[in-house]
């Protein structure tokens, strides 16, 4: 399946396509994507993130053309 | 086809005569409505050479081909006329009422042209058109104004109104139009053009149903954007005091594509005052009179415009006509003014009168505001005039015997006020100033000029084009020069064009923030590309934010389809925004504008650049990127004329004869 993305700047933009997409097997969850951007959800990197705009917990499950937002204030870039 | 009401009005105000003339389908096609229909109208109707101040000048105001179809965010309404500022094309964007007023009295648009021997009103209600005498109501306020016309109306239906003050009759040639008790169509002089034609204001009050296609396909795409909207709010923590992290963040070297949803969220909880303190940190707001940085103007003085501070005064959120963001607030500066009801500054007054000109005085702010929200003066301007005025004063080209024995300084809100004051009652200084900074200049002498930042007349905004070169270009290329509000990176990389647009250039991956300071074709095409849009939006009535939140929530060219009944596809869209562009800009040529003398104050282009803060080292090479956009729109690159061919391929037969060799 393919999740939108908007990554923060740290993340490993080398797996997001030329679309702006990510694609995961069927059933993964954020927190899988996550750990695909090498994004670590932590106070200082990532103030939070959202699932088609709205905020949820990492085990949410996504579903094929879920939109993911990342809100990060410090960046390494 | 549906969405138009297939009719113009025309009122004569030096003989009363009221004209109807219809549109037809090919011309909604061409150019939708707006200021698309606009620029078609008054190409061909104000004479070269025309007075903008005179009788042969023509004020339109116009409302979006897709606004009251039930699209969302698409409430917004345009005056447009012949700049008395620049002496081209003049158009002001404003929120508020008025956009479907204009409509539901069965007009597309309304022009008035002539001059009215006396102060009258227009009136539109069930009876038809009308001029009244609004001689008891010259020299009042434009608020006080409005609520008078709103009192004695005797009509059923609650009026919408646009109004002028004093500044606007006493032709100020940077006054503006308001609408809802502050809301304002404020650039390129339009309030002196309607004072000018002594129309003292508009009032609105029909009930006509306005057509839509398809309205349970367009309510769809407005509800996707609404529960969008409605489900995206910042968490509690995220207060003011973390703003100017986040301004840091979107100034960082390294560039990363955004979801534009973000800014609803934003916009929600604070409005445009966000970037108040986020776009010092990050260079965006220029600083004492575009030579500052955040080195003289640093936490201690941005703390006290903390956005958190300005909820405390508000009443309640404000939104314009459909939409569904509400970045407006009214606030009670009873206090201050006297007033319960005043419209929070937004970020380009508290740009101009605070930051611009090291003012860190939030009360002064509200005052400034209400004072500019009731003569009619423009914020942007009115402050950067006086930014103008304080670095005169301390170059010794201004002196007391000048000012009636004020001394102007940064910082000094009790002055600011005071020359305000004098600015909207034209008096001793204010008379000098209430023109802007390039007449200023230009009457004051003495080498005032190099301190007026203006490009083609026209105050630039609260945004610097040295962290921004996309808007340097749109400051300098755009035929109303000056204007923030016509594309920029900041715009451009969240809008998502490129999935509807196939010339469109993708940002869906980070760049180096240095690429947007060489000229190349990319960026020669996101130019383009973003302003080509920026006129079809103006033209459906479109709201800039929604634009800013991304074509792919903000669906206009869906809407615009199943509004009308069209089957057009986005190419075909994007081609009738650039002709759009085309006619604005042959405006400027027909009126004798060359559109190479729109140059851009050095500092605006970081000549020299700034030595301290984010912007340090920073210049633009404006010149070559101009000519790079000019060349992506289809005009000729060295002289920004549009070729013969462009204008061939656009159904235009308007222009001159030569295309290059000026």
């Amino acid at each position: 399946m393919r999740i939108r993305v908007y990554a923060p700047r740290f993340a490993d933009h080398s797996r997001i396509d030329e679309d702006g997409f990510v694609t995961l097997p069927d059933g993964a969850t954020l927190d899988e994507l996550l750990k695909t951007l090498r994004i670590p959800f932590r106070p200082g990197a990532v103030l939070f993130c959202t699932v088609n705009y709205a905020r949820v917990p990492r085990s949410t499950l996504l579903t094929d053309g879920d939109t993911v937002g990342f809100f990060a204030l410090v960046s390494g870039g | 086809m549906k969405g138009g009401m297939g009719k113009l009005l025309f009122v004569d105000l030096s003989s009363g005569a009221f004209e109807e003339r219809p549109v037809d389908e090919s011309t909604y096609r061409n150019y939708l409505g707006g200021v698309g229909l606009a620029a078609s109208v008054l190409y061909d109707e104000i004479p070269a050479g025309a007075d903008p101040l005179g009788p042969g000048n023509i004020l339109g105001f116009m409302s979006g081909l897709l606004t009251g179809t039930g699209a969302v965010m698409c409430g917004r309404w345009m005056a447009v006329c012949k700049s008395p500022l620049t002496g081209g094309w003049g158009d002001a964007n404003c929120g508020g009422t008025l956009s479907p007023a204009i409509k539901q009295c069965g007009y597309d648009g309304i022009f008035l042209k002539g001059l009215s021997p006396a102060p009258v009103t227009l009136v539109i209600d069930a009876d038809g058109p009308r001029l009244q005498d609004a001689s008891a109501l010259w020299g009042r306020d434009a608020l006080e104004t409005e609520e008078i016309l709103r009192r004695d109306f005797a009509g059923k239906k609650r009026p919408a109104i646009a109004a002028i003050g004093p500044s606007a009759e006493k032709r100020s040639l940077i006054s503006g139009i308001s609408n809802d008790g502050g809301r304002y169509a404020a650039r390129s002089g339009v309030g002196a053009v309607m004072g000018s034609k002594r129309l003292k204001a508009l009032v609105l009050a029909g009930a006509q149903t306005i057509s839509c296609a398809d309205p349970p396909g367009v309510k769809d795409l407005s509800k996707q954007f609404a529960d969008k909207v409605r489900r995206l709010n910042l968490p509690r923590f995220f207060t003011g005091r973390l703003l100017p992290l986040f301004g840091r963040a979107l100034g960082m070297k390294l560039v990363v594509p955004v979801d534009g949803m973000l800014l609803a969220a934003i916009l929600k909880k604070w409005g445009t005052n966000y970037n108040n303190t986020a776009g010092i940190v990050n260079g965006d707001s220029p600083l004492l009179n575009w030579r500052g940085s955040v080195a003289d103007y640093g936490r201690r003085h941005y703390r006290k415009i903390n956005p958190d501070l300005m909820r405390k005064r508000e009443t309640r959120k404000y939104f314009c006509y459909s939409c569904v963001v509400g970045c407006g607030a009214v606030c009670d500066i009873r206090d201050l003014t006297g007033s319960a009801h005043s419209h929070k500054p937004e970020y380009e007054t508290i740009g101009a009168f605070g930051s611009l000109l090291g003012n860190d005085n939030l009360e002064s702010i509200y005052v400034c505001n209400d004072m500019c929200n009731r003569s009619g003066l423009d914020t942007i301007s009115a402050g950067a005039t006086i930014a103008f005025a304080i670095e005169c004063f301390e170059n010794g080209v201004l002196t007391k015997d000048d000012t009636g024995g004020l001394e102007l300084k940064w910082g000094d809100p009790a002055a600011v006020i005071r020359l305000l004051k004098m600015m909207t009652a034209r008096d001793g200084i204010g008379d000098v100033l209430a023109d802007g900074a390039r007449r200023a200049a230009e009457r004051i002498g003495r080498g005032a000029e190099r301190f007026a930042v203006q490009v083609g007349g026209q105050e630039p905004a609260m945004h610097d084009s040295r962290m921004d070169p996309m808007l340097g270009v749109a400051y300098g290329a755009d035929p109303t020069p000056g204007r923030h509000t016509i594309s920029s990176s900041q715009y451009y990389n969240p809008s998502h064009l490129w999935e509807f647009v196939p010339w469109a250039p993708k940002v869906t991956k980070p760049y180096p923030k240095s690429r947007e300071y060489r000229p190349s074709d990319i960026e020669a095409a996101k130019s383009a590309a973003y302003t080509c849009f920026k006129q079809l939006a103006d033209a459906a009535g479109g709201c800039l934010f929604a634009m800013i939140n991304g074509v792919q929530h903000w669906r206009l060219f869906d809407f615009l389809n199943r509004a009308t009944g069209w089957n057009r596809t986005a190419v075909d869209y994007m081609e009738a925004g650039r002709r759009m562009q085309t006619v604005r800009q042959l405006f400027n040529i027909k009126h004798g504008i060359d559109p190479r003398s729109f140059v851009l104050h050095p500092r605006m282009r970081g000549d020299p650049p700034l030595r301290n803060g984010p912007l340090a080292g920073k210049s633009v090479p404006i010149g070559d990127m101009i000519r790079g956009y000019w060349k992506a729109l289809g005009w000729d690159e060295t002289t920004g004329v549009p070729t013969r061919e462009t204008r061939t391929g656009l159904g235009l037969d308007a222009g001159p004869e030569e295309e290059t060799g000026r």
